[in-house]
């Protein structure tokens, strides 16, 4: 089992990462499960996706015993809390919020030994772990400083034994880091890939560099993985578009970009923006019944029975509507469209009571939602 | 066919304050008779009171204060019973009639809670540093209650920081397992202790005495040489009844094993027991070596208390947290 794990704050610009992220895994068929971690700050709800399991923990940005503010807290902190929440079991890949999937990956992780991308320029030298020196204070908080470690960058393929290990230790390393560390720039800003890097060293964990993504500007390549931090640029090196100014969902021109990943990237998101914008994403999946499920009526209540479980689905009115055009011939925006014809309602309401009553009927096992994206 | 024996006379002589002398006879079955002993034997109690007896075939009645009576004469003699009557009893108050609750003994376990060569070193530090270890007691208890080595103030040695600060990072979620809402703290109580063959630490309460008030989470941490040279020393934990208010111990627990490098957590006001170690080798370094770590709740936040490596705030709950 694989599953796949971003970390992703409830704000517009999360979202839109996520949604994003989320459309590429679904158009691959991705095996496995997508989760969303998602860092909730006091009175923050939970996000919701389509395909996505939604994770919600605690935001430790700004730290909580510290107060410093640091993105690179919430990835350790999240993983811990799901990771000592669920007791899963398999492999993890570990995605940055800033990329997208290319091509499905099926390759589980072993225990003891992570894959993950060579991280080019860590901060080396001659203190502890071959780390520079500015980073020596960390010799009153390691037993052993000797121990090799390894330079590697998120994406990450490890197993859930290794992550559920480090977790603490990456999360309690990244803050000691950025309470010791100043160089002329302020506060580390990759105190989270070195305490990462440390923390698997500790707990010995392995890896194996490979190279799972590629970027923008990467002119070809077979990695499963497409990272879009650098801008993309067209073939005379003009900035053609930058993730820090996109506005979603505004069209971007991939035949502006220079042929290679970057185009490919603007592609996607062309795909996705142009369904968002024209409300055709539900489209995309078809409701299909799981075989077995038995209907009966009770007044104007509907009952499903659902073969393996012992409770009941009880549908009211407009849930037993929906179920009813759930044939396995409609999409949701057809089924949609159908109900828009009998009810006085408008399409943005429906859109959201079919999307809901087709997931909790998913989640009850009723129904499968088929994914048309290809 | 049977009859009933006839009652028998008894002749009575009652002596009252100031020498005066009432004779009369009374069948021993007689009302007044009972009645004259009964209220005789229980004037303390009674108050004293008036007794009416029948004179003269019960054509007369005579009536004297119980109080001034001195004594009774009686043939055949009366045989008295002194114990007392029952008196009215007050109302009951209503009593609480909530039925029992049974409380689980909740845990967290984390493995893996160390570094492989933090885990090697506590035990490295532990035979170090054995001449600091003492007996074990328990205050106000006889020996029975406990046999360990104990080093009582493993809070001020750096090994002691190692485990606090990666605790810290643990305590929102183990809180949050135990069911116990996210306190400030106070201080985080360090011990180590060593068992050895036949040591063990009976059933009791980490926070019942005065002096412990405020340990709110208990936390302890195995290390041991491997493969295990000891048997035993599991930690029980005993389910709780909770009625009226009250906590008591129940007869169900669980039990969780010594791993090395295992972390254990529960509240601190669940009844907990060492089961005997069984070490065959009695040597010192094959003993179960544990750290008991005790977060201390702090009843007003301690902003600028620090903890740890000495960079965590605790002192207070930060609002993402709560």
């Amino acid at each position: 089992m694989i599953f796949t794990v971003f970390v992703a704050p409830p704000n517009p610009e999360g979202d839109w990462r996520a949604q994003l992220l989320e459309y590429s895994w679904r158009r691959l068929r991705q095996p496995g499960e997508l989760i969303r971690l998602a860092p909730l700050r006091k009175s923050e709800t939970a996000p919701t996706h389509r395909r996505a399991r939604v994770v919600a923990t605690r935001s430790w940005n700004p730290h909580p015993y510290t107060e410093d503010n640091y993105a690179g807290y919430e990835t350790p902190a999240a993983l811990l809390e799901w990771l000592f929440t669920e007791r899963i079991e398999g492999t993890i890949l570990l995605l940055d919020l800033r990329s997208v999937l290319q091509k499905a990956i099926d390759e589980e992780a072993r225990p003891g030994l992570a894959r993950a991308c060579v991280w080019p320029d860590p901060p080396s030298g001659e203190g502890p772990f071959g780390l520079n020196d500015d980073l020596r204070f960390l010799e009153s908080y390691c037993v052993n400083r000797q121990l090799p470690i390894a330079p590697v960058r998120p994406p990450l393929l490890i197993h859930s034994s290794d992550l559920r290990k480090i977790a603490a230790r990456w999360l309690e390393l990244t803050s000691i880091i950025r309470h010791g560390y100043r160089d002329m720039y302020g506060k580390c800003q990759d105190a989270d890939r070195v305490a990462y890097a440390i923390a698997a060293a500790e707990y010995r964990v392995g890896h194996e560099t490979t190279e799972l993504d590629l970027g923008t500007d990467a002119a070809s390549g077979d990695a499963p993985i497409l990272g879009y931090s650098t801008p993309v640029e067209s073939s005379r090196g003009e900035i053609v578009w930058d993730e820090q100014v996109y506005e979603p969902w505004g069209e971007a021109f991939p035949e502006n970009a220079r042929p290679g990943a970057g185009r490919d990237f603007l592609a996607l998101l062309n795909e996705l923006a142009t369904r968002v914008q024209a409300g055709t994403e539900l489209d995309v999946t078809r409701p299909l019944r799981r075989p077995g499920v038995r209907e009966a009526r009770v007044l104007d209540d509907m009952h499903l029975e659902v073969p393996g479980t012992s409770e009941p689905v009880l549908l009211n009115p407009s849930a037993a509507a929906i179920w009813e055009l759930c044939d396995g011939t409609r999409t949701l925006g057809q089924i949609v469209r159908e109900l828009q014809e009998r009810f006085d309602a408008t399409a943005e309401t429906l859109s959201s009571a079919v999307e809901a009553t087709t997931q909790e009927l998913e989640h009850a096992g009723a129904l499968e939602l088929e994914d048309l994206l290809t | 066919m049977s009859s009933q024996p006839e009652a028998r006379i008894v002749d009575l002589h009652i002596r009252t304050i100031g020498g005066h002398v009432l004779s009369l006879q009374l069948p021993e079955d007689a009302a007044p008779l009972r009645e004259l002993f009964a209220a005789f034997a229980n004037r303390q109690q009674a108050g004293g009171g008036l007794v009416q007896l029948p004179l003269d075939g019960g054509r007369t009645a005579c009536t004297i204060a119980i109080d001034n009576v001195v004594s009774i004469t009686s043939t055949p003699p009366v045989l008295l019973d002194l114990q007392p009557q029952p008196q009215p009893q007050p109302a009951p108050e209503p009593v609480d009639v909530e039925p029992p609750t049974l409380r689980k003994a909740e845990h967290v376990v984390i493995d893996d809670f160390l570094g492989v060569d933090e885990n090697r070193d506590m035990l490295a530090f532990a035979l170090r540093d054995r001449d600091r270890f003492k007996a074990g007691t328990v205050e106000g208890k006889a020996h029975e209650a406990r046999r360990n080595s104990v080093i009582l103030d493993f809070g001020r040695f750096e090994h002691a920081n190692l485990i606090a600060n990666r605790l810290l990072i643990w305590f929102p979620l183990i809180a949050r397992s135990l069911g116990e809402p996210l306190f400030p703290l106070k201080q985080v109580e360090a011990q180590l202790t060593a068992s050895n063959d036949g040591d063990f630490y009976g059933s009791h309460l980490d926070n019942g005495a005065d002096e412990s008030d405020g340990r709110a989470i208990a936390c302890v941490y195995y290390f041991f040489d491997e493969p295990k040279p000891f048997t035993g020393g599991a930690l029980r934990l005993y389910d709780s009844i909770e009625r009226g208010g009250q906590r008591s111990r129940a007869e169900s627990f669980h039990e969780i094993e010594p791993v090395n490098n295992r972390l254990v957590a529960f509240r601190s006001r669940t009844y907990h027991e060492l089961m005997p170690t069984r070490c065959p080798s009695k040597k010192f370094e094959d003993s179960r070596f544990a750290v008991t770590s005790w977060l201390h709740r702090s009843a007003t936040p301690l902003p600028d208390a620090t903890f740890g490596w000495g960079h965590f705030r605790c002192g207070k709950v930060a609002p993402a947290l709560t």
